[in-house]
């Protein structure tokens, strides 16, 4: 065996193991809130908001209250800003971690009722 | 009949007259069919020229009848957005994309290629397809056809829907277009290869069609750092790059691309690699058209912010990608079954191994993030819910990627083809020693975590190796220096990128109005809102400590009918040695509740509030506020005072979409401020905010929540980008004018 296959199957097969581990590791399920309160890793909760919302100026961050649709409730502290469309949700999914009773998110997708969907609403 | 859409019907035969004349000429090699062929070609690339000057003058011209124009332009654009509202939709990106495979087309013919039936035969064929998406969602198409729900036949809307702020931006009317070159450029390298496997001849075409592979990479590469400023300057993510399913789409098949560009060298230098450059062009426009699956089918829309929204083509989408997917790998399989293949050298110290070794790495980069993008589709498969991996996982997959790549560039301008010259490495050995002090140095102010440090000293030994190289060569007056000079701009790039993004420092704060704050190295004082240029708000920062000069900082945060949204666009200020870089957050209104007396009251009705007599005569309304689209209430109140004398306040409102901003008046002689509380129009009362009287206590007035970030060393990266950009044209220019291949 020549040494340039040894290296190419070296780098290849470790390549891929670590690839598959960060998969795995990195890899947030989308889970009840129920779930998201026992689970210990990131994950990946979608509800509905309660309300408006408010920004924590101790803290610097936007806390806001979320039920998901078998009435589990949530409080949710993102670590960043409102998005901008916050009202207008329809719908919210926070991908983060639930540690000391809230649920701290890393990252809000807001969806919204799309100019499209209300279009084709009309139809 | 409606000219545009008869004009993309009338396309789509000519295309397949053009194709079938093609066969013809290819099956009997008859002149005439040839020529009809051509004609035909000729005839549809006009017609697609037709519709896309069409629909830029129905953009420009404000037809809002039709469907496109209606959704994604407004009468109060300026020309140079309007004519971003070309592709601020998917059938305008669509029709772009066919604009520029005709302009290819054309090319072809022109060079008049030996194979040029089947060549243009793979193009028309693609080009068919894209016809076909713009058959089944034209942008001609009437807005009473659409819904006629809400418009009666005939009947032209006053006004368009607007163009999505975002894309109202100079980097829109460059990044999209530059991108969409390239994404239709990969149908070159799909129809060459393709032309190989059928004609079983895997040498020629690599000579061919390398410079179209040096233009796909140049195009996607620069589509890919305009998208980046972009996002760096008016997105606000905080960063240049996201990992963003919309990003990764077009930096999945640029990884291949650079694959496929370095195999093809190595096959011409050695005759080897035959089978992995066809599989890799392939492969780059199928990523390609995955990728455009991707964005706009809406697949995705539960994992990523800004995706196409659910659209009507995600059964003719997917059909697309797996029919080209599928002939892809039918005819890869069958072309390539009596392959005359040569072995690339089995010595390890050569040239052509390390490249091997960085187009290995290349690969891996690409099909894992390719899986990451996928994830969401892929774990759907196994389960009801479907989930995606974190950014975590691109980061922790693209650092040992990056290790090797720095380590290949660096190594393999040193080897030599074919002959094993490991002496060669010792020349270099300097050049490794002046890196690792380098390392030392960056070490010592601050670069001390394993990878990162890593990294930067295998980038720095690789922009010393790369340009060494290239000075040489241009003192030889040699033009062949392109390729290492873009591998001194990607060491430039992965060195900024190290710095400004592991090494960023950033805080939250709220910054209270008219008083400065020190916020990290600087005093930070916030001014208030006013309306930009550009007829957005935005929030004015004066900050003093960077540099000499006071800065002034003014992030946008405006409200978008649009989007139905609170808008926020960074504003970033390039310090020489870092960005300081301010997003706001929120605007935390004064609070009238602690320090100011609330007092309700009724229309006409008389109230006393401490030695005044108030009455409440009425609210005027001004709409003709100089704030555009925005309306201002205001209360008037008539204060009288124990003595008899009288005076008239008007504390005010304004509301701009759903933002409101107070208006408050003096009580005159005594500097306390008069706020609107509330307006609660059933039951006709208006709720007053008075300042208390003035205490020493500073009144806890208006206050602007903001994140702050420093990006060490940015400028490096943006340097590396267009030394980059500069090297990949040096050899594209080379190859296809000095130096064919």
């Amino acid at each position: 065996m020549k040494a340039k296959y040894i290296i190419g199957g070296i780098i290849i097969v470790s390549f891929i193991v670590w690839a598959g581990i960060s998969f795995n590791k990195t890899l947030t399920p989308y889970v009840t809130i129920s779930e998201a309160k026992t689970s210990d890793t990131m994950v990946q909760v979608k509800g509905k908001r309660v309300d408006n919302g408010s920004f924590d100026m101790e803290q610097n961050v936007f806390v806001f209250n979320m039920v998901d649709e078998v009435g589990e409730q949530i409080q949710v502290v993102y670590d960043g800003a409102k998005p901008g469309n916050f009202e207008q949700a329809t719908e919210i999914v926070c991908i983060g971690r639930y540690t000391d009773g809230k649920f701290h998110a890393k990252e809000l997708l807001v969806k919204c009722p799309s100019k499209y969907m209300e279009e084709s609403a009309n139809l | 009949m409606i000219p545009g859409i008869t004009a993309t019907a009338l396309t789509f035969v000519c295309l397949i007259i053009s194709i079938v004349s093609y066969y013809i000429y290819y099956r009997k090699n008859a002149e005439e069919p040839l020529r009809l062929a051509r004609y035909a070609f000729y005839i549809s690339s006009g017609l697609i020229f037709f519709q896309a000057v069409l629909l830029l003058w129905g953009i420009h011209t404000h037809q809002f009848q039709w469907q496109y124009v209606f959704s994604y332009s407004s009468r109060d654009l300026s020309p140079f957005y309007l004519t971003t509202t070309f592709w601020g939709g998917q059938e305008g990106t669509f029709l772009l994309w066919l604009v520029l495979g005709s302009i290819y087309g054309l090319v072809l013919i022109r060079k008049k290629f030996d194979n040029e039936p089947l060549i243009m035969s793979f193009m028309i064929l693609v080009m068919a397809f894209i016809v076909m998406i713009l058959v089944k969602k034209n942008p001609f198409v009437y807005v009473w056809d659409v819904n006629p729900g809400r418009f009666p036949a005939g009947s032209v809307p006053l006004d368009g829907n607007g163009l999505n702020p975002l894309l109202q931006d100079p980097w829109m009317i460059i990044h999209p277009p530059v991108l969409f070159t390239g994404y239709s450029a990969t149908m070159i390298l799909f129809a060459f290869a393709m032309t190989a496997l059928v004609t079983k001849n895997h040498e020629n075409w690599i000579r061919q069609v390398f410079p179209y592979g040096v233009f796909v990479v140049l195009a996607l590469g620069t589509g890919i750092i305009l998208g980046g400023y972009w996002a760096y300057t008016t997105l606000g993510w905080g960063g240049y790059w996201g990992w963003d399913p919309v990003e990764n789409s077009s930096f999945i098949p640029w990884l291949s691309s650079l694959a496929f560009m370095h195999g093809a060298i190595v096959q011409r230098r050695q005759g080897g690699l035959k089978r992995t450059n066809i599989f890799l062009a392939l492969l780059t426009f199928i990523l390609v058209l995955y990728g455009s699956f991707l964005t706009r089918s809406g697949v995705l829309s539960d994992f990523s912010v800004h995706s196409f929204s659910e659209s009507v083509l995600t059964d003719y989408l997917t059909a697309f990608v797996v029919l080209f997917a599928a002939l892809s790998l039918i005819v890869f399989l069958y072309g390539t079954q009596k392959i005359n293949s040569t072995r690339v050298s089995e010595k390890f110290f050569t040239r052509e191994t390390f490249m091997l070794f960085g187009i290995l790495a290349l690969l891996l980069s690409s099909v894992f993030t390719f899986f990451g993008t996928s994830a969401p589709l892929i774990t759907g498969i196994f389960s009801d819910e479907p989930s995606n991996v974190s950014i975590e996982y691109y980061n922790r997959l693209n650092a040992p990627v990056a290790i090797l790549i720095g380590l290949f560039i660096a190594l393999s301008p040193v080897l030599s083809w074919k002959r094993e010259n490991r002496s060669n490495i010792l020349k270099y050995r300097y050049h490794m020693v002046a890196a690792v002090l380098i390392g030392i140095i960056g070490f010592i102010l601050g670069l001390q975590d394993p990878i990162p440090l890593t990294i930067f000293i295998l980038f720095v030994f690789a922009i010393s190796v790369n340009g060494e190289i290239v000075l040489r060569l241009l003192r030889a007056r040699s033009f062949d220096f392109g390729g290492y000079l873009s591998h001194v701009g990607i060491g430039f790039m992965l060195i900024g990128i190290i710095t400004s993004s592991s090494y960023e420092t950033n805080t939250r704060t709220t910054l209270p109005i008219n008083s400065p704050k020190q916020v990290m190295n600087y005093q930070m004082k916030y001014l208030g809102f006013r309306t930009g240029a550009d007829g957005k708000d935005e929030a004015v920062i004066q900050i003093a400590g960077a540099g000499s000069n006071t800065l002034e900082a003014s992030p946008k945060f405006y409200w978008s009918e649009f989007n139905q949204a609170f808008m926020r666009n960074p504003s970033v200020h390039n310090l020489w040695v870092k960005d300081l870089y301010i997003s706001p957050i929120q605007v935390i209104p004064a609070d009238q509740g602690t320090n100011a007396s609330k007092l309700m009251i009724k229309k006409s009705e008389t109230v006393y509030f401490e030695n005044y007599l108030l009455n409440f005569e009425g609210y005027e309304m001004n709409d003709h506020s100089n704030v555009a689209n925005s309306i201002e209430v205001y209360a008037l109140i008539q204060f009288r005072q124990d003595d008899g004398n009288a005076f008239m306040i008007k504390p005010g409102i304004r509301v701009t979409g759903q933002q409101q901003q107070l208006l408050p008046a003096d009580l005159p002689g005594t500097g306390r401020a008069v706020n609107i509380q509330n307006i609660d129009i059933d039951n006709g009362t208006l709720t007053l905010a008075i300042d208390h009287e003035s205490s020493n206590e500073k009144q806890p007035g208006e206050m602007l929540a903001v994140e702050i970030t420093e990006k060490p060393l940015i400028n490096i990266l943006w340097l590396g980008t267009i030394v980059m950009i500069i090297g990949v044209s040096v050899s594209l220019i080379n190859r296809s004018r000095f130096k064919p291949f």
